[in-house]
């Protein structure tokens, strides 16, 4: 009590005294008075309580702590009060305890008629008789009324600010969820916290739990197994000390098949066990020892790898991959086993599209076979191509990229190659469009030439019926001519925007694709090479020049001047020209009908490119290839007769 | 100050010292018709006061019971004694510090609380004060410091303010007064 009795004898003289309705009280306020001591308040208008109960009139003014007038009746107890020998003492400390454990808090007091009061613990009248002040009391149930008043009609009261209750009036106070523990700071603690400011931790503390209470070591009851407390002490013994499988047994009769061998590699635990552990540990030393730049690794082992701290979580340890990360140097490895995973998928899956694309109108259904007539050359030429490329895998895609970069007397770059597959693509795009779409959902991700797949789908679809479109070249030529005039004049809008839209964009659904269509020529999407035996080789004419690859492809095929020249859209594909020279990769390749040489497994550019060959095969050839044909005079032999 | 004018029934024999010994359990009847069970925690005789903690596994009321006003008694059986010990010791700067907090609380609340109003005047207010701003003055709600509702707090008793925080008001009071009488309070 020694550190209770200076303070709580000061709380203890803090009394406010006010006019309780009705009632006059006096309230003497003591000090413990344990032992005789000092004075406190000097002047004040009380005398010492030894000789009874001295009674003060209480200030009148509400709510006013009136410490003038506060009595002091006995002499403060300042001294360190260790010798309250008596029982008294005791059970007085006890009750002094708990009185002031109830300051602050919220209490009921029931009064002797009955009524109760609830309002924050004040202060008590420990020496005397107990008599407590409860600060902003407030009536709860009037004992003094006989029966019960309507609800409504009652008539609420503000409360007291200060509310004395005599001893000999008051029957209990109740202090609800008070934690009374042998530390009183939880007390304080807790309440200043629930107060002022909320942390979880204490919101979802439960209130009956004593904090920081004071451990004791658990001492067993007397029936629990001996031999108990060391065992995980040494993970050797664990074969020794305790076989929980041995006590299942014996309290339960239960039989165990467990055999740690099926879990854990067998230990040779041998002669050489301890060499081989210390080997084992120095290795493991070292390798956790090693410097390490990765940043996950360094984290492990507490050593901080990067200085610079503008590296939050989210770079550390997302999964999202950052916009920049394309890396061009590293593209070719990537690019070579993508292609290989990706070739079987969009090959094999594209051919399942692509049944779907009926010739429906004769007019498109023309151009899609007359499309698809040099393009089923090319068609095979890439399954070929394809299957060449499974089997050497690594060869082709380096040749092929070889040659995409080192196109002699080209400077094309890689957007023309790409422009020149938007410009496939919108040929067929408009007739193929979804098989194009379907394709592109084989997640090409590096590979432009979804163009190609698209073209390519097409193409297989069509070479079933290439043969009839060989048959039918004579009839068919002329509407498919106009039809791919039509063609080419819907499509020449397309290279429009292509072009314009490169190097990121193209028309095309396949936009992701495209945009890294300028690393790579191959295509992933590209239908599988399947030789066609009955490919009809190339011959190219005087005139023959496509200006988009695909939709020419067809005029080359049959090889007639006539055709060419009635291609009055020829001009526009000076605009496209320039792509050509993109091609010219493949013109290293002697002109030859077979496509079967025809290595890279880029189907769409191989197409044109492999007209492109053949073309520049022989010398003369490109130069008809960029120039414009002749104007279309279709009575040109009889010009000269006119003339 | 006479004890003694409570019906006291001093049923325990034995000497004072026995007698609400620390760990003891008993079962207490008061005269307001209070009935607990409770571990003795402290025991005065002087000021004739036991205090008590109920059992185990209840909510802890500690109680201070004047043994003057105990009717029935019975002694229940012996634990150890509670967590009382010499060494208890308390923080009364916490405490006080509490103790203001509470009472500032209490104040916010009275200020909230009219004087001489109907309970059901008082819950209007609660309920308005929910949504608005609103303060006593006398027996008067006073709404955003415009608009004042007078007894007996219908839709028509509100008066003052623009008309659309009168508006508002009027509504707020109709739906309040109409949950209120759906809820019964």
């Amino acid at each position: 009590m020694s550190l209770l009795a200076p303070d709580l004898y000061s709380i203890l003289r803090d009394p406010s005294f006010l006019r309780v309705i009705g009632v006059d009280v006096v309230i003497q306020m003591v000090d413990l008075g344990f032992e005789a001591g000092m004075n406190m308040q000097p002047g004040l208008p009380s005398k010492a309580s030894t000789n009874g109960s001295p009674y003060i009139r209480g200030g009148e003014r509400e709510g006013v702590l009136n410490k003038a007038k506060s009595i002091k009746s006995h002499p403060a107890n300042a001294a360190s009060n260790g010798e309250a020998g008596s029982l008294k003492g005791d059970s007085r400390d006890g009750l002094v305890y708990l009185t002031t454990c109830k300051i602050g808090h919220l209490v009921e007091v029931h009064l002797k008629n009955g009524s109760v009061y609830s309002g924050i613990f004040h202060a008590a009248d420990v020496e005397k008789d107990f008599g407590i002040i409860l600060k902003m009391a407030s009536l709860i149930k009037d004992g003094g009324l006989r029966g019960h008043k309507a609800r409504s009609e009652f008539v609420r009261k503000p409360p007291s600010k200060t509310f004395i209750i005599p001893a000999d009036e008051l029957v209990q106070v109740i202090a609800k969820d008070l934690s009374i523990s042998s530390d009183g700071m939880s007390n304080a603690v807790q309440s200043e916290k629930s107060g002022e400011l909320l942390t979880d931790s204490s919101i979802s503390k439960s209130f009956h739990t004593d904090q920081g209470r004071e451990l004791k070591p658990w001492i067993p009851d007397g029936d629990v197994p001996q031999g108990l407390d060391n065992v995980f002490d040494d993970p050797w013994k664990r074969g020794r000390g305790w076989d929980q499988f041995k006590v299942n047994e014996s309290l339960f009769g239960v039989k165990s098949t467990f055999d740690e061998e099926i879990y854990t590699t067998k230990l040779d635990r041998g002669i050489r066990t301890r060499e081989m552990e210390e080997r084992a540990q120095r290795i493991a030393r070292e390798i956790e020892g090693e410097n390490t730049r990765d940043l996950h690794v360094a984290e492990e082992r507490g050593f901080q790898l990067n200085e610079k701290f503008d590296i939050d979580e989210e770079s550390k340890y997302s999964a999202v991959l950052p916009a920049d990360a394309f890396d061009d140097s590293g593209f070719d490895e990537e690019d070579d086993e993508l292609l290989d995973t990706c070739n079987d998928e969009t090959f094999g899956g594209s051919s399942t599209s692509t049944v779907q694309k009926p010739v429906s109108s004769s007019g498109k259904g023309y151009g899609e076979l007359r499309d698809a007539s040099q393009p089923s050359r090319n068609n095979t030429n890439v399954d070929q191509m394809c299957s060449i490329s499974d089997d050497h895998a690594q060869h082709l895609p380096s040749e092929q990229r070889s040659k995409d970069f080192t196109a002699p007397g080209s400077s094309i770059s890689e957007s023309q190659m790409g422009e020149r597959r938007n410009k496939n693509n919108p040929e067929f795009s408009h007739s193929n469009r979804s098989a194009e779409e379907s394709v592109s959902g084989h997640g090409d991700s590096k590979e432009g030439a979804k163009l190609g797949g698209g073209g390519t789908s097409a193409w297989k679809t069509v070479a079933e019926k290439e043969r009839q479109v060989s048959e039918v070249s004579g009839k068919p030529k002329s509407e498919s001519f106009t039809g791919q005039s039509a063609s080419r004049r819907s499509s020449e809008s397309r290279p429009g925007p292509s072009t314009s839209s490169r190097p990121g964009l193209s028309p095309s659904s396949s936009i992701g694709s495209l945009s890294s269509s300028e690393k790579s020529t191959l295509n992933p999407n590209a239908k599988e090479f399947k030789l066609n035996p009955n490919a009809k080789s190339f011959k190219p004419t005087a005139a023959a020049r496509p200006q988009s690859p695909m939709a020419d492809a067809s005029f080359y095929y049959p090889a007639a001047p006539a055709p060419v020249q009635q291609m009055p859209g020829m001009p526009l594909g000076y605009g496209i020209q320039p792509q050509y020279p993109g091609q010219q990769q493949m013109i290293y390749y002697p002109g030859h009908q077979h496509p079967q040489a025809f290595y890279p497994p880029n189907a769409q550019p191989q197409f044109p490119q492999q007209q492109q060959q053949m073309m520049m095969g022989r010398q003369p050839r490109p130069q008809m290839v960029y120039m414009p044909p002749p104007p279309y005079q279709p009575d040109n032999p009889y010009n000269q007769g006119r003339e | 100050m006479d004890p003694a004018g409570a019906s006291v029934a001093n049923v325990i024999g034995g000497s004072e010292g026995e007698k609400f010994a620390k760990g003891n359990i008993y079962s207490v009847k008061l005269i307001t018709g209070d009935e607990f069970r409770g571990i003795v925690m402290a025991y005065d005789p002087i000021p004739n006061f036991v205090g008590s903690k109920p059992r185990p596994g209840h909510s802890k009321n500690t109680r201070m019971v004047n043994v003057s006003f105990i009717t029935g008694l019975s002694y229940l059986g012996k634990t150890e004694e509670p967590l009382l010990t010499d060494s208890c010791w308390v923080n009364l700067d916490g405490l006080r510090a509490k103790e203001a907090l509470a009472v500032r609380q209490a104040e916010a609340d009275a200020e909230r609380m009219g004087v001489g109003v109907t309970t059901e005047a008082q819950s209007i207010f609660d309920a308005l004060s929910k949504t608005l701003p609103v303060q006593w003055e006398n027996s008067d709600i006073l709404v955003m410091k415009e608009v004042r509702v007078r007894s007996p707090y219908l839709s028509d008793c509100v008066f003052g303010g623009t008309d659309a925080a009168n508006n508002r008001v009027k509504k707020v009071l109709e739906l309040e007064r109409r949950r209120l009488q759906l809820f019964g309070t």
